[in-house]
């Protein structure tokens, strides 16, 4: 299996301030394990050079009056909330992480990999038609499933497992039939959305679930989720792709958040996506990077669990350093499962309206 | 003065290069130290500055790879699985070079008292950002092995793991050699310089470190050789040697470069000249009208066994040697010939050189032949049968520094081993960081020998800086910079041939 990377050192310029959790520290030690490990010189690796994605594929999305408002402040610096400043020139940054994960795409549509993750940064998925927002400027994700499906593929997947909800991705495609959009995040946490009753409009209607979980949840909640939710769905819905906002704020080690997923465990859920992808949409599949703040302990093991998942490379190795461990003992909260369960049987009870395997399940059950 | 020495295939050339040049050629089965006996009754070798370059022990190691048990021990960490390369030992580093898991030495002891071997390589992930783990299994497995059979893998610079621990083995497996060499050649010639895979001079301490740094020198040594001869910049290197044809390309003055050869089949991070050859040379023989690859002996026409290239190109009225002695056997020389030529021809066709210098001993006549055949002009410099010596006499020190700050722990890493700082300021800035660099690189060149015109020269390979935050607040920069004094003709060299 070949895996494309997309990644360019300017995926590294981008800075709101030099403090900002978002900062380029964040990939600066991944791609120092990436160089590490050799992973360029697999055969199952290759990487790939992004381009700035074209306005005109932005305006798919974006509004008219938002993509000219960020390319005005751009020039001279502004602000768009509390969160997301818009420093000098990050109009073009955010076009290149854009054009990113479009790139990823089109190698994976044009058989030039088998999938391919978007190293990207800015993240997109909180930015809306409208705004950016939290820490985003364009919808990354977003632009590239707008792109696929101009490109052919008509029914497209998007499972957001950043710890944060994915509401600007939501919002997009909130009354459309064609994305199914699942989202497993932290709840309560910004923004503060995604609650299982948000579940679509008009034809939209049943196409969004939402899985909120409470602090503390680990590799096994995360298991539990594709197993009760996310598999049944989508072996329904029969996607023609499938795209993963790959957020690492889940991670034990996370600053801003309170999950606590392991390296395993992300090299773990990303082989249930592959293994999905494989089983219904010939091995399409493209990861975009989303959220992950824990810069030193998660995020160098974290991507490279996602990418060895993704080329097929043994992940028997993945873990991290033995001296973080202690930070899982404490994140870790048992009592996380319980309440997880109870939020996923509402939105089962809740999607069995449009969903034949949540309504068997609950027959199931009796 | 300066003494080059070039270790070929065939012969050992020699260059002593002072007002003017003289040039020495003797068959290898002399050794290196028949060519310093020869020299040091013309100059007092310890009182000059003597710079050897030698692919040949290396060659003879790589020839027999695999016979050489080596003992690969590996601390990987978190990450991919090595366990194909070697046998996997608890312990960690991480991207930032802390230690975040010791070795087990009874682990380590355990395996060193089982396990047999010649020599033992030693790589630690992340080594060359902290190299402690390394030391530890070192000062373990010395007991064992002794210091000149242990090869340690930030010894080697570069980040990419799995080629570090290649180029570590390969170390392992040619370090005693060199080690030998090292001593017989310091036993005549004191302290001297090596001539590196990539053209330039280290000096012979920074090699026994790395020794791998060695392999291709004499193309390397041949392409800069060309390169002062002829002055010209831009050339294909055609080198015609007893054993082999090789051919580099020269661009702005310099060798093409490989960035991680392929030796043995391993991807290395062994930078060195990027060559071609043909397995074909002057005295590979010609038998019952086929070619034999390498060398088996002289060639007729030099006292030698077999009716080779050489004796070939006397039959077809070149005066090379005892002529005569090639034309009273006449084999069935011109299809080989041909043969050879075209390979010759091809590789120079397909290389869109704009120019061709020819080298070694055959070259002039090996120009002629190919005129007249291929219409190709192969132009061929004054002293262009010990091109190689006189590259190895006219390059200067070249050194690469891999320098890693992390100012939020004041620690500097310069090529893999870690400084005392204390004295850092958190405040340093990209230009402040790469002029440090600068310093360092140039420091160290001129404790080497290097002449103060010479280490201005200085290419940034790479850079690379981020400020670390912690809770909101700036804790420091972390910055990386390869810099590198290039190859090249020594400013201080006179002779203008």
């Amino acid at each position: 299996m070949t895996t494309g990377i997309v990644y360019h050192r300017r995926y590294l310029e981008h800075e709101q301030t030099p403090t900002h959790p978002e900062r380029r520290e964040r990939l600066a030690y991944t791609m120092d394990q990436f160089l590490e490990e050799g992973i360029f010189d697999l055969d199952e690796i290759i990487l790939l050079e992004p381009f700035e994605a074209d306005v005109e594929d932005v305006l798919e999305v974006h509004t008219p009056e938002y993509v000219e408002f960020l390319r005005r402040e751009s020039r001279k610096g502004g602000i768009i909330d509390y969160d997301t400043n818009i420093p000098v020139g990050v109009f073009e940054n955010a076009l290149l992480a854009a054009g990113g994960a479009i790139r990823a795409a089109m190698a994976v549509k044009d058989g030039e990999v088998d999938n391919a993750f978007a190293m990207v940064r800015p993240p997109g998925h909180h930015a809306k038609p409208y705004t950016g927002a939290g820490f985003c400027y364009f919808n990354n994700m977003a632009i590239m499933v707008r792109w696929l499906q101009k490109n052919g593929f008509r029914k497209v997947l998007i499972i957001d497992w950043d710890a944060h909800h994915g509401d600007g991705t939501q919002e997009v495609f909130y009354h459309d039939n064609t994305v199914l959009f699942i989202s497993a995040h932290q709840m309560p946490l910004y923004p503060g959305t995604g609650f299982p009753h948000e579940l679509g409009e008009g034809d939209g209607e049943g196409y969004t679930i939402n899985i909120p979980l409470p602090p503390g949840s680990g590799d096994e909640v995360y298991l539990y989720v594709f197993e009760k939710v996310i598999e049944p769905v989508v072996r329904e819905f029969k996607p023609d792709f499938i795209c993963i906002s790959a957020g690492q704020d889940n991670h034990f080690t996370d600053p801003i958040t309170g999950l606590a997923l392991t390296a395993r465990g992300y090299a773990e859920i990303m082989k249930r996506a592959v293994d999905l992808s494989e089983e219904l949409c010939n091995g399409r599949l493209v990861a975009v990077l989303e959220g992950g703040y824990s810069v030193e302990a998660a995020l160098p093991y974290t991507n490279l669990a996602i990418v060895t998942a993704m080329a097929g490379l043994d992940t028997s190795n993945i873990r991290e350093p033995p001296k973080y461990l202690s930070e899982l003992r404490w994140r870790k909260k048992e009592y996380a499962g319980q309440k997880a369960r109870d939020n996923i049987m509402e939105l089962i009870r809740l999607h069995s309206n449009y969903w034949e395997c949540f309504r068997k399940y609950l027959e199931s059950l009796g | 003065m300066v003494v080059g020495i070039d270790v070929g295939g065939t012969n050992t050339d020699a260059a002593i290069v002072k007002d003017d040049i003289t040039t020495i050629k003797l068959p290898n089965e002399q050794g290196i130290e028949g060519v310093l006996a020869v020299i040091s009754k013309k100059v007092n070798l310890k009182d000059e500055k003597v710079i050897v370059s030698t692919s040949l022990p290396l060659n003879l190691v790589l020839s027999k790879f695999d016979e050489i048990s080596t003992l690969t021990l590996l601390v990987p960490g978190p990450g991919l699985d090595y366990s194909s390369y070697g046998v996997i030992l608890r312990g960690a580093v991480n991207h930032r070079g802390d230690v975040v898991e010791d070795v087990d030495v009874a682990e380590i002891q355990k395996i060193l008292s089982g396990l047999q071997a010649e020599n033992v390589a030693i790589a630690v992930k992340f080594s060359v950002r902290n190299p402690k783990l390394e030391h530890d299994i070192f000062r373990l497995a010395e007991s064992y092995y002794g210091e000149t059979r242990i090869a340690l893998s930030h010894h080697v610079g570069g980040m990419n793991y799995p080629l570090r621990i290649n180029t570590t083995v390969l170390n392992a497996k040619i370090m005693e050699t060199v080690h030998n060499l090292t001593s017989n050649i310091r036993a005549m010639a004191g302290d001297f310089f090596y001539y590196k895979g990539d053209g330039g001079i280290i000096p012979f301490s920074i090699a026994l470190r790395n020794p791998s740094e060695l392999y291709n020198s004499s193309s390397a040594a041949v392409a800069i050789g060309a390169h002062y001869l002829s002055r010209k910049k831009d050339a294909l290197v055609v080198d015609f040697g007893g054993t082999t044809t090789d051919f580099v390309m020269l661009k702005d003055g310099k060798p093409e470069i490989d960035e991680s050869a392929i030796i043995v089949g391993k991807k290395t991070l062994v930078r060195c000249v990027k060559s071609a050859n043909i397995p074909y040379g002057g005295d590979s023989p010609i038998v019952d009208g086929g070619l034999i690859k390498g060398r088996k002996d002289n060639s007729l026409a030099f006292g030698g066994r077999y009716f080779t290239i050489t004796d070939a190109l006397n039959c077809m009225g070149c005066e090379i040697g005892d002529y005569r002695a090639s034309r009273n056997y006449p084999e069935e020389f011109e299809l080989p010939l041909q043969t050879y030529l075209e390979m010759v021809a091809e590789i120079i066709k397909n290389s869109r050189a704009e120019r061709v210098i020819g080298t070694g001993y055959l070259a002039r006549y090996m120009a002629d032949v190919l005129h007249d055949t291929f219409g190709i002009r192969m132009e061929v410099p004054l002293y262009a049968e010990s091109a190689n010596a006189i590259g190895v006499a006219v390059s200067r020190i070249s050194l690469t520094l891999y320098a890693r700050y992390d100012f939020e722990n004041r620690k500097v890493v310069y090529n893999g081993e870690i400084e005392g700082v204390e004295t850092l300021s958190r405040n340093a800035d990209d230009e402040e960081i790469i002029a440090m660099a600068e310093e360092k690189l140039r420091t160290m060149a001129m404790q080497y020998g290097a002449d103060e015109e010479d280490v201005k020269d200085v290419r940034i390979l790479y850079f690379n800086s981020f400020d670390v935050v912690r809770g909101g607040i700036m804790r420091g920069r972390i910055a990386d910079v390869v810099i590198q004094i290039e190859p090249g003709i020594r400013s201080d060299i006179e002779v203008v041939v």
